[in-house]
């Protein structure tokens, strides 16, 4: 019995011990935390092979991923950092970057980037310049794209046009908007998003500054948009709806993805888009690569009278959370992940657009997977970025206002710029960086 | 006077935790989140600010407060009437003795109200369609000229109304019909053997005892109703030009698009207060047995 007890006691007190010793061998191995876009981790490429290298040489830290839908990216990203319980690694939307790193969710990249040779000189010079915040860098770029015109050249050949003549002035976009439209086969010439969403703003930008205009001015403290270059653009909108009647007016009913779905469906025969068509067509169509390129278009958006070819672009960053226990291991880990070698793959799979100049030197490679890389490529030294500021979202939903009253001619496109322009100077004045 | 067991409260402990927990906790970390100033990205920094975020609901200027307001008051209202007159109407018609598959049809009417709210607004956006939707084709067969709904800024709230009282109607359905089979059936033979017609069936015998649960279908569909938020953001993102934002969706851009939480606080408050303010109302002037 005597010899049970003490049985019973050396078991007691080896057990926490050997418990003890677990924990501690756990407490060894370091866990990495990201929060990315869901559609990030459809592939290998980047996060799981920059994983597994990252592995190879700290085989002690183990990355965990989660893959979240856009809204939810930036809300959990918030709340748990908030909570002080937030990711290391998060993807950040380059239009958050002023909100996160004005509320320090962010840390400094500046001297990290600086410490890596070369880094920061491959990036393209704008794409570099939009990772800061009041001149500290933030993050790396991982992606981005570009607002381009797609168009149906079977719908071009049936209106007896060039489908190898895209038009190229606003002038010719409504012209050909006209020859297109064709109500007894329910066709429109040209779509845009008018929905209740920032993708109606985000869609006008880049005709606003082909035509000269900017978003806010420079050190994003009054509003700009509301310039002749804004009415312009504008009025082009409300011509193509109102007075020529090629773009339906039910644009404003229906959701970005909609007006996709009716180019898909060859109800609309133009269409300002982000990045291109050749997924759908490819995924949904089952199209070769030689019958999408047969089928549709992608050209850069057209030029208004003296005004200068331009585009708007958005895109990812990764960057680091104060909450990171071990940001030097996460910074490198994300280093890893933009290397071109790593990269490549997925952008290529994605038909994302690189930011490296290292990968855009890869064109042939591009070329040979995302059909129109070329017409990307060509527009992207010309592309502005949405003000990264953290009142953006209410500065968008006052230009879709303006957008709408003009659509449904409620208001001159003047009248709603001026009136949405004095709404976002009150937002602005209320600014607290 | 009895004494009641000490037992009693400890069966009911369970519930009174889960209710304070689960219920009043949630609804006084609101009240005190609308008094501070609180933003998304710094959830930890609260400042004190009083009433004032009351305050700025009435200087908002796009949409104003007041037109969100009426807003909400037109979808609620059109939504709560027709919930309970068309439920009403089919429970009647479902209560009929005469009818064959009757349960079959209860079930089928609860198909809206199981399916969820996205879901129901991307259908009824599909229905609204102007080319392809069948409202319009429906339209044309009687030569009349196919409408935007959705896209037209005063099309898009009577759309969005239409939406959810298809989806609410089997709510009040399912009560109306416990309402009815609640009566004894007795009373209307005895009725009918007095000669009593149909409608003074329904005036003098009917709507009297079934009165108490109409006044539940009432308060519990006005709360939810006010609530209604997802088959709006995905019919409308409540657009264009604001004409369908209610207070759900206003309280959601102010506290999540745009980062307000203490702002969106005092939204929710409101929504609640406005929610018992008709509860109150309903109760007090529709209370069974006031006549």
């Amino acid at each position: 019995m005597k010899r049970t007890i003490l049985w019973l006691l050396v078991l007691l007190i080896l057990f926490p011990l050997a418990l003890t010793g677990a924990e501690r061998r756990e407490s060894e191995e370091i866990v990495l935390t990201a929060m990315v876009r869901d559609y990030s981790l459809n592939y290998d490429t980047p996060w799981y092979t920059a994983a597994e290298k990252f592995s190879e040489k700290y085989p002690h830290v183990r990355i965990e991923f989660e893959g979240l839908p856009y809204n939810d990216q930036r809300e959990k990203v918030l709340i748990t950092v908030g909570a002080e319980r937030g990711p290391d690694i998060v993807m950040v939307d380059c239009i958050w970057l002023g909100e996160f790193a004005s509320n320090n969710i962010l840390i400094d990249l500046t001297s990290r980037i600086s410490a890596v040779p070369g880094l920061r000189d491959d990036y393209i010079e704008s794409f570099q310049q939009s990772s800061k915040w009041n001149g500290i860098e933030y993050g790396l770029w991982l992606w981005t794209d570009v607002r381009m015109l797609s168009y149906n050249k079977d719908l071009f050949r049936a209106a007896g046009l060039d489908p190898n003549k895209p038009p190229a002035t606003w002038a010719e976009l409504r012209e050909y908007a006209k020859k297109l439209t064709n109500p007894a086969t329910g066709v429109w010439g040209y779509a845009f998003p008018a929905f209740s969403t920032d993708h109606t703003a985000d869609r006008w930008y880049p005709f606003l500054y082909m035509a000269g205009g900017q978003i806010l001015s420079d050190d994003y403290t009054r509003a700009a948009f509301n310039s002749e270059a804004g009415v312009q653009a504008l009025q082009l909108l409300v011509d193509l709806m109102r007075n020529d009647k090629v773009s339906p007016t039910d644009l404003l009913g229906i959701s970005e993805s909609d007006v996709s779905n009716g180019f898909f469906t060859e109800k609309y025969a133009m269409q300002i888009k982000v990045g291109e068509f050749w997924a759908d067509f490819r995924d949904k169509g089952g199209l070769t690569f030689d019958e999408y390129k047969n089928k549709i278009g992608v050209a850069p958006l057209p030029v208004p009278p003296g005004g200068s070819i331009a585009t708007g672009s958005g895109g990812w960053l990764a960057a680091i959370t104060r909450d990171s226990k071990h940001p030097d291991l996460a910074f490198e880990y994300i280093t890893m992940v933009v290397e071109t070698y790593n990269m490549t793959e997925f952008l290529i799979k994605q038909g994302a657009i690189p930011t490296r100049k290292s990968m855009l030197a890869l064109e042939d490679r591009f070329l040979s997977a995302v059909p129109y890389f070329n017409v990307a490529a060509e527009v992207l030294p010309h592309t502005q970025f949405r003000p990264p500021i953290p009142e953006y979202s209410q500065i968008s939903s006052e230009i879709v206002f303006a957008i709408q009253s003009a659509l449904t001619g409620r208001a001159a496109p003047k009248a709603a710029l001026d009136l949405a322009a004095q709404r976002v100077n009150a937002i602005l004045d209320q600014r607290k960086w | 006077m009895r004494r009641r067991p000490a037992v009693g409260y400890l069966y009911i402990t369970p519930l009174v935790v889960g209710v304070l927990l689960f219920s009043i906790y949630p609804v006084i970390q609101v009240v005190w989140m609308s008094f501070h100033e609180i933003h998304l990205a710094s959830l930890r920094q609260m400042t004190w600010v009083g009433l004032q975020n009351y305050a700025e609901l009435f200087r908002i200027q796009r949409p104003t407060f007041s037109s969100v307001l009426t807003i909400t008051a037109l979808f609620v209202g059109g939504s709560v009437f027709f919930h309970v007159v068309i439920g009403l109407l089919l429970a009647l018609m479902l209560n009929a003795t005469w009818l064959k598959g009757r349960t079959f049809f209860r079930n089928l009417y609860m198909l809206p109200w199981i399916t969820s709210g996205i879901m129901v607004g991307y259908t009824w956006s599909f229905l609204f369609e102007p080319r392809a939707g069948i409202l319009n084709y429906m339209l044309s067969l009687l030569s009349l000229p196919a409408q935007s709904w959705t896209a037209d800024p005063t099309l898009a709230l009577p759309s969005i109304i239409i939406a959810n009282i298809w989806r609410g109607v089997p709510y009040s359905l399912i009560i109306l019909t416990g309402g009815l089979q609640s009566i004894n059936p007795e009373l209307n033979e005895s009725a009918i053997v007095d000669g009593a017609s149909t409608t003074q069936i329904f005036r003098l015998i009917t709507f009297p005892l079934i009165k108490s649960f109409i006044l539940l279908t009432l308060i519990l569909d006005t709360g939810l109703t006010f609530h209604v938020f997802d088959t709006i953001f995905s019919m409308t993102a409540g657009g264009p030009m604001h004409s369908t934002e209610t207070l759900a969706v206003f309280m959601y851009y102010q506290a999540f698009k745009y980062g307000k939480i203490g702002l969106g606080s005092s939204i929710s408050m409101v929504l609640l207060t406005f929610a018992l303010i008709i509860a109150i109302v309903y109760m007090r002037f529709f209370r069974p047995g006031r006549e």
